[in-house]
């Protein structure tokens, strides 16, 4: 785990376990958008989400959780946020 | 910024109020359109926009501000008031003006060592804690925001720091990244000198290209999973996918969370080392015999000069450890020591700060290939004579290195000293006699007709009056206290 301990160095297991799994999915299960390069700081700002450990991880699933009720037609303040 | 009493660039904007007021825009100072730098009267000056002023009051309220200011780390800034100054902020339909304290000499990341890069991190680091503490943030994170007083980082962007919007991330994250994180971890993992590649791209390395530098093991390593793979990832990942800010701020994206992020940072970076311990100068000193044969009339020779009239700004070029920069420093306001070398430079600025030397900016800087004007229309970074030139240069054993070892013709390096550099020199020839030029001649062919004592005193006669010369005892070199002519 000395990948993130400089990052988290108070953090528990749990956290860097987070950190761990959200990383992954991050390098992996997300598909990469043909204008990304027009755009560039988005994903500096997301990232900043994740390191800021549990808390920032908690914006993060809630940010993706209104996007995805936004996408399935769900309340108007996720599409807004969409 | 520059100091005030350098060449000026052409004039680009003119002003008339009452009696004619000339304004100097700064060529480099475009990018935030809510203000920007301009000389007046020997001022250095900044106009500020409505809302650029209105963040300005709020920062000026903060206490961190004015204790950074005190402590050195923010170049001290104050409203203008004299009214010719202000009269020309209304022309240009500025809301407010402020005057910052000239640096001594302007330098770029491209030309710091190691720690100058991770100091000025620091730096940033620090202020960026210390604003949201007080609801302030730093709004971006450009190296060349920083500037040096000899040793001692200073911020000089003053517009950079803007009130925190409640949800906002940083957003100079990415910057932050591109301009320190990076070019820190491939000098410190891979040995890599980021130097070049400041100087080749004015926004830095982007994590995509730091990555793909970075080995499997790389990335084991602290700082490179977060900030460069993922970083990359995430930018591949979230662009074009709406307003990012929007739905962070929405999701309670909050300060504490940049906080944790900073300080992540600011360890990672406090420890980073280069730990490079050789190279072919660094240990120049400590294997030249000559130089303690030498060493005692060269500093006396180098003392005298500098201490006969009073010396604003003096050049040691090819410094390497630092001897007769610190002797110059003795008598000198400033003193820009300079090399080629990047390990002498950063040994020489870790002794400065053990010392506290505080008049002495060592800076990495290739004679034969000379940092040069840069960015948009050329005129965004200066080329090194350009940022104000020095009433003296010393060029102590380095005039072979540059004949022979760089090809430069001897005519027209001492033609640059006298055109491009002005001032007085300080210039030591060393024949072809010495150890050190049989060493650089041994495996070329000797194609250097110039390099001969005649020649020199000759080109050397043509450009200065030469008002003193001193053969040392080792019998093969000489020292030249040449002056400008109607110096």
């Amino acid at each position: 785990m000395a990948l993130v301990s400089s990052q988290f160095p108070k953090d528990t297991a749990m956290k860097r376990f987070v950190f761990f799994v959200v990383g992954l999915w991050l390098l992996v299960g997300l598909p990469v958008p043909a204008h990304a390069y027009l755009d560039p700081g988005s994903g500096s700002m997301l990232l900043q989400a994740l390191l800021g450990g549990i808390a920032g991880v908690t914006v993060l699933v809630k940010l993706y959780w209104r996007r995805l009720v936004a996408r399935f037609g769900g309340d108007r303040a996720g599409r807004e946020a969409e | 910024m520059r100091p005030s009493t350098i060449p000026r660039p052409p004039l680009v904007h003119r002003v008339m109020e009452g009696a004619a007021a000339k304004v100097r825009l700064e060529p480099g100072s475009f990018r935030d359109r809510n203000g920007r730098v301009f000389y007046q009267d020997g001022a250095i000056l900044r106009g500020l926009g409505a809302r650029a002023a209105r963040e300005w009051q709020a920062l000026s309220a903060t206490r961190f501000f004015h204790e950074a200011v005190n402590e050195g780390k923010i170049v001290r800034t104050e409203q203008a008031q004299r009214p010719r100054l202000l009269a020309a902020g209304r022309a240009n339909g500025w809301a407010l003006v402020l005057e910052h304290e000239a640096i001594p000499f302007i330098s770029y990341p491209y030309e710091w060592c190691f720690s100058q890069l991770k100091d000025a991190a620091l730096l940033q680091i620090d202020l960026l804690l210390r604003g949201l503490d007080e609801g302030v943030i730093l709004k971006d994170a450009s190296a060349f925001n920083v500037q040096w007083r000899g040793v001692h980082p200073t911020f000089i962007d003053i517009p950079s720091f803007e009130r925190w919007q409640a949800g906002d991330p940083w957003v100079g994250y990415r910057q932050f990244c591109q301009m320190f994180v990076n070019p820190l971890l491939l000098q410190a993992y891979k040995d890599i000198p980021f130097q070049a590649w400041l100087r080749g791209s004015i926004d830095g390395i982007a994590p995509e290209q730091c990555r793909n530098l970075m080995s499997f093991r790389d990335r084991l390593r602290p700082g490179v999973l977060a900030h460069v793979v993922l970083h990359a990832r995430a930018q591949a990942a979230a662009g074009g996918r709406g307003d990012v800010k929007q739905s962070l701020r929405a999701a309670g994206f909050s300060a504490d969370l940049i906080q944790r992020n900073a300080r992540g940072l600011r360890s990672l970076i406090e420890g980073l080392e280069w730990k490079r311990s050789t190279s072919v100068w660094a240990n120049y000193a400590a294997q030249n015999s000559y130089a303690d044969q030498d060493r005692d009339a060269k500093i006396a020779f180098v003392r005298e000069v500098v201490a006969s009239r009073p010396r604003r700004l003096v050049w040691d070029l090819g410094c390497n450890t630092g001897t007769f920069a610190r002797v110059a420093a003795e008598h000198a306001d400033q003193v820009i020591a300079m090399d080629a070398d990047h390990l002498a430079v950063e040994r020489l600025y870790r002794g400065l700060k053990q010392e506290q030397v505080s008049n002495i900016l060592p800076l990495v800087v290739n004679l034969a290939d000379l940092p040069p004007a840069l960015g948009w229309r050329g005129k965004e970074r200066k080329d090194l004579t350009q940022r104000g030139r020095p009433d003296l240069t010393l060029c102590l054993a380095l005039l072979h290195h540059m004949v022979i070892g760089a090809n430069i013709p001897l005519e027209e390096f001492v033609d640059w000293l006298s055109s491009a550099v002005g001032g007085d020199l300080v210039i030591e020839f060393v024949d072809r006699e010495d150890p050190m030029v049989r060493t650089l001649l041994r495996n070329k062919d000797d194609i250097y007709d110039d390099y001969s004592v005649e020649r020199f005193e000759a080109c050397l006669s043509a450009r200065y009056n030469v008002v003193r010369r001193e053969a040392l005892s080792s019998g093969t070199r000489t020292l030249y206290h040449a002056m400008a002519h109607g110096g």
